[in-house]
């Protein structure tokens, strides 16, 4: 095996599991035949287009796919959220994008999302948009307070600058979340209602 | 029962142009690669994850089907072979006589005169 293949067989691996598994050495077999044919060069430019585009194709794919497990998927709605909000207030990075592949995937997967939500007794969605709400002001206070504080006190110290940014973060992605999590939550959650969700 | 042939239309152009290669018999990955350019003159260019996607796609809707043994036994052994179905050929008849309606409409109307 050539150098070549052995760094084409090394990207591979980017691909979703059950495509690799079932693809790797026809991929890779291609690719020979492509480099064998066309020379190094030309074979790369290909490829390399044609990894940029498949790679995030197949992997949002997987993550659309019915089976995968709830809490994979919550765990990648959350952490695009996070991703999607660090990003934006560091200003590294295409932060917008990330929100709105997380918002793309929740509204794609909500019916796999509400059924993750337990439901134990009325009024649980206002009880969480509420609570989205007040982490939101929480946020929006103290925001305004960190730019008061830096108008009035150009000498900050790490100790206090640090509380006041893990009190945004915290608030923001809480407020997000609740929110996310409130909007799936189906209204009408009466146990005695036999459409309702099982908890 | 069957599905409809005009249910899967239109057929995204990766789709339509690995069912045209497959026209032509059964073929490998690689042989598909090489027949998708030349029936398209250079100008359509799969990558290797491209060409899978889009056979794991005709597989799965019956479309194509992956052939439980190597045809050509000189050929390389690891080789995985594919072939149409008789939906996927009733679904590339159906899209090539939907593309050919397009192109005499489009025909019709930018040569008015000659039609």
């Amino acid at each position: 095996m050539t150098s070549h293949e052995r760094i084409y067989r090394g990207l591979v691996v980017l691909y979703p599991k059950r495509f690799r598994a079932h693809y790797r050495d026809d991929l890779i077999q291609s690719f020979t035949d492509l480099v064998g044919r066309d020379g190094r060069a030309r074979a790369w430019t290909r490829t390399t287009v044609d990894l940029a585009v498949t790679v995030p194709r197949y992997r949002l794919e997987t993550i659309m796919n019915t089976n995968q497990s709830t809490a994979t998927l919550i765990v990648i709605v959350i952490a695009l959220a996070v991703a999607g909000v660090m990003s934006i207030v560091t200003g590294v990075g295409p932060g917008v994008i990330f929100l709105l592949v997380a918002v793309g995937v929740a509204v794609s997967q909500r019916t796999q999302l509400a059924r993750s939500i337990r439901t134990p007794g009325p009024g649980l969605r206002r009880r969480r948009l509420r609570t989205a709400a007040i982490l939101a002001v929480t946020c929006v206070v103290t925001t305004t307070l960190m730019f008061l504080e830096l108008m009035n006190d150009e000498h900050w110290h790490g100790g206090k600058l640090m509380l006041y940014n893990a009190v945004f973060f915290a608030t923001f992605i809480g407020a997000i979340t609740y929110f996310i999590v409130g909007l799936f939550t189906p209204r009408d959650e009466s146990p005695s209602n036999p459409t309702a969700l099982p908890a | 029962m069957a599905p409809d042939p005009n249910s899967f239309l239109p057929l995204p152009q990766a789709q339509f142009h690995v069912l045209v290669a497959l026209t032509g018999g059964e073929l490998h990955g690689y042989a598909i690669m090489q027949a998708v350019e030349t029936s398209s003159d250079g100008v359509v260019r799969m990558g290797p994850a491209t060409l899978y996607g889009t056979l794991k796609r005709l597989v799965d809707g019956g479309l194509a089907e992956e052939l439980p043994h190597r045809p050509d036994t000189e050929d390389d052994h690891r080789r995985r072979y594919y072939r149409l179905t008789g939906l996927g050929r009733s679904v590339c008849g159906a899209e090539s006589d939907r593309l050919a309606k397009l192109v005499t409409f489009t025909r019709r109307n930018l040569r008015p005169r000659l039609t």
